[in-house]
């Protein structure tokens, strides 16, 4: 039989009076955004480190397990490794005079020319579940970090900034259900939306394709510019279409989410994106802040 | 030390699972995180299992919502309406059973977890302004009420089998 203890009916008292905190609490984390967001910051700042701290232990004990396993792997070789770093000085060299060449031919055709900071940044939580598929970042507004930020991982785009705090910020990577990128596809550079969707494979579809759009499996896409809001030229992934019989190349694609073929491509099992970068390979990254 | 375990265990689990991002692990190539919500099975089956496991009268319960929302950068507020829906309808199942009927706790759990969905369909249309993603959150709602007996037998028949 039920009866009512003083310590049950303080328990349902609370419940009411935590929900009623929890609405308010949202009402204002979402409409005001003047005078509530410094307290957030330093709660979430607070939060987030003290997290990581916890969190020690815990990826420790993975990371031995880890390296028990890595030591009966074969040992590093070092004439490759030197190999590697003769060859990564002269992509640097190759990079630097790319730069110059493109800085001279922008202007040379009157281009706009956007400068950013580039910003090192540790990818310091990885969440994706039901509620959020986010990276925090360990900078935040006090190094420059704004809303809009493109995130990349060398030279690819990885997702932007969407909040920050005093010294972390949150990102969303391309596959999240609200990231929108604008982009250009294929040799001819037809213009598209880049949309994060759950529900296709790779997490993410092109629409807005023009009707007339001639693509080819292994196609680039890449960022394209919108009033300053990411710099163009930056890859994102490339096309993976796949057909019962060898492509042709005069392929339509029709608009509509998921640049769904047109009836006239019957030979298309699927088309998918795949993205350029892997998530497990997302320990640092550079937020691509905008020059004032 | 045993009587501080009991009745803490509830808040040390959930806390854990908060830190402890569920991210990492991925089955078939969904994270974890994506599949079950975890902290709705563990905030359910402990209430019911431990008639002291009240997280401080809610107030544990809600220390770890703002956890939550902070390193998952909700807005504040958003998973306390979740856990507090979960916790009242746990609270009700606890008041009004008179011995542990696993049918009925699973029933009750299913409603807790829809009225949770409903809730989340209106946080994420009117607060975020966000396209709902059913699919996804078909699969986590069917995830995490298949998954809850297993959970129910370890808190239930395991942890408090001697409490």
């Amino acid at each position: 039989m039920y009866f009512a203890s003083p310590e049950k009916e303080g328990v349902k008292r609370n419940i009411i009076i935590f929900i009623f905190i929890s609405f308010f609490l949202l009402l204002i984390d979402t409409y005001d955004r003047k005078y509530f967001r410094f307290i957030k910051s330093a709660i979430n700042d607070t939060i987030i480190y003290s997290a990581l701290i916890l969190k020690y232990p815990f990826k420790k004990i993975v990371s031995v397990s880890q390296g028990v396993s890595e030591i009966f792997d074969n040992d590093v070789d070092v004439e490759e490794v030197n190999k590697l770093k003769n060859k990564l000085k002269t992509l640097k060299n190759q990079n630097e005079s790319l730069n110059f060449q493109l800085k001279k031919s922008q202007t040379i055709v009157n281009e706009e020319q956007y400068d950013y900071n580039f910003i090192n940044s540790k990818v310091i939580l990885y969440k994706k579940n039901l509620l959020s598929n986010t990276i925090l970042l360990s900078k935040g507004s006090e190094h420059g970090v704004e809303p809009g930020d493109p995130v990349v991982r060398e030279n690819r785009l990885v997702g932007k900034i969407i909040d920050t705090n005093f010294v972390t910020s949150k990102a969303i990577l391309l596959t999240n259900i609200r990231s929108r990128i604008p982009v250009s596809v294929g040799e001819k550079g037809y213009k598209a939306i880049l949309v994060g969707n759950p529900n296709v494979e790779g997490g993410i579809s092109l629409e807005f394709l023009p009707k007339q759009a001639k693509l080819k499996n292994g196609d680039k896409i890449f960022t394209s510019s919108i009033d300053k809001i990411v710099p163009p030229g930056i890859l994102v992934g490339k096309l993976k279409i796949v057909t019962k019989v060898p492509q042709d190349p005069n392929m339509n694609f029709g608009r509509g989410k998921g640049a769904k073929p047109t009836i006239r491509n019957t030979n298309i099992i699927k088309m998918s994106i795949d993205l350029a970068f892997e998530i497990n390979q997302l320990d640092y990254v550079t937020i691509m802040s905008l020059k004032k | 030390m045993i009587s501080f375990l009991h009745r803490y265990l509830p808040f040390i689990t959930l806390f854990l699972v908060t830190i402890v991002s569920t991210s990492d692990y991925s089955i078939y190539g969904k994270s974890l995180g994506e599949l079950i919500t975890l902290q709705f099975i563990i905030i359910f089956a402990f209430r019911l299992a431990n008639a002291d496991a009240n997280f401080g009268k809610g107030s544990l319960l809600f220390f770890v919502s703002i956890i939550n929302d902070a390193l998952q950068g909700l807005q504040f507020g958003t998973s306390a309406l979740l856990y507090f829906t979960i916790f009242s309808v746990a609270t009700y199942q606890a008041g009004i059973k008179l011995r542990s009927l696993f049918l009925a706790e699973w029933v009750s759990f299913i409603f807790a977890v829809t009225c949770c969905y409903i809730i989340l369909f209106f946080i994420e249309t009117l607060f975020y302004d966000n396209p709902f993603p059913f699919t996804l959150y078909g699969i986590n709602f069917a995830c995490t009420v298949v998954a809850y007996p297993i959970f129910w037998l370890i808190i239930q028949k395991i942890i408090y089998r001697n409490a």
